[in-house]
């Protein structure tokens, strides 16, 4: 869990999370959707992110951090986006946390505070989930 | 060589032989039911695909996460589960989440259960009506939640 939220973090930057397939995906009626497992973490209540403003945008990230993340996991991924905003408004908070990711300052966490419990936290993971952005 | 071959008939216990039980009788095992084995068929493909994930290398991936489902997590879910014997539930979907975190989904048309099931072992249960949280069925429990999803 973080300390803080990060608030040089401007709430009009969009975060990118790399998408696990079939596995945090969930297709009704035809359409895709993202799940909650795609934001929820099991023990520090921290999802890894990039602020795309940092890595070049949707290019850039497609790029670069999307063929490393795939690289180290063995398969492909998709991706999705989310405003800050919509993180914050959520409830959670955003962190940066580059010692994570080769010191690289974009790489930040969706997280949540040290008081929230399991039940608030997996509700506002859900939540966001359902307000995320899954790119073809 | 005589003696082997006479070692082998037992010749003097042949004659003498009672059977444990009676032969005209068929076997019936005297072992419990096994879990994994006996019970409705959702309960079978769950604890199923519980077990792939537990059973995944563990990988950690900077920038996605840690991959691998833990085992308490695992456990926690498998009892959890358990004491359901309804078979008329559908086949729920469980994926990975990070952090060793596991998470069930149930679906019967606008209903859902999210079961999401920690590496501390602490279950978290959300019954959602058209994707939005029905708090107080959700604390009534995982039986009360059943019921209600499998009345769609």
């Amino acid at each position: 869990m973080a300390p803080w939220d990060d608030v040089s973090i401007p709430n009009d930057s969009t975060l990118a999370r790399g998408v696990r397939t079939p596995e945090w995906m969930t297709v009704e009626n035809g359409k895709e959707r993202l799940n909650s497992a795609c934001f929820l973490d099991g023990v520090n209540y921290e999802t890894s992110c990039f602020v795309l403003e940092e890595v070049g945008g949707i290019d850039g990230f497609c790029a670069d951090i999307l063929p490393t993340l795939e690289a180290k996991l063995g398969n492909k991924l998709r991706f999705a986006t989310i405003t800050v905003n919509t993180v914050r408004s959520t409830g959670l908070w955003v962190y940066r946390k580059p010692e994570e990711f080769d010191g690289n300052s974009a790489h930040v966490v969706v997280c949540a505070s040290r008081d929230m419990s399991k039940s608030q936290y997996k509700k506002r993971v859900r939540e966001l989930a359902g307000l995320a952005t899954l790119q073809p | 060589m005589a003696t082997l071959a006479s070692t082998l008939t037992f010749p003097e216990v042949v004659g003498h032989y009672k059977p444990i039980r009676p032969v005209n009788v068929l076997f019936k095992s005297n072992w419990g039911n096994t879990v994994s084995l006996d019970g409705p068929s959702w309960r079978i493909v769950a604890f199923s695909a519980i077990a792939d994930l537990e059973n995944r290398e563990p990988k950690v991936v900077p920038g996605l996460g840690e991959l691998a489902a833990s085992k308490r997590a695992a456990d926690s879910l498998r009892a959890y589960l358990l004491p359901i014997n309804e078979s008329s539930l559908p086949f729920p979907r469980i994926v990975p989440a990070t952090g060793g975190a596991i998470l069930l989904v149930w679906s019967s048309g606008d209903r859902s259960l999210e079961i999401a099931s920690f590496p501390d072992g602490e279950i978290v249960l959300e019954a959602l009506d058209h994707g939005v949280l029905n708090e107080e069925l959700s604390e009534k429990g995982l039986n009360h939640a059943i019921g209600w999803l499998i009345r769609g």
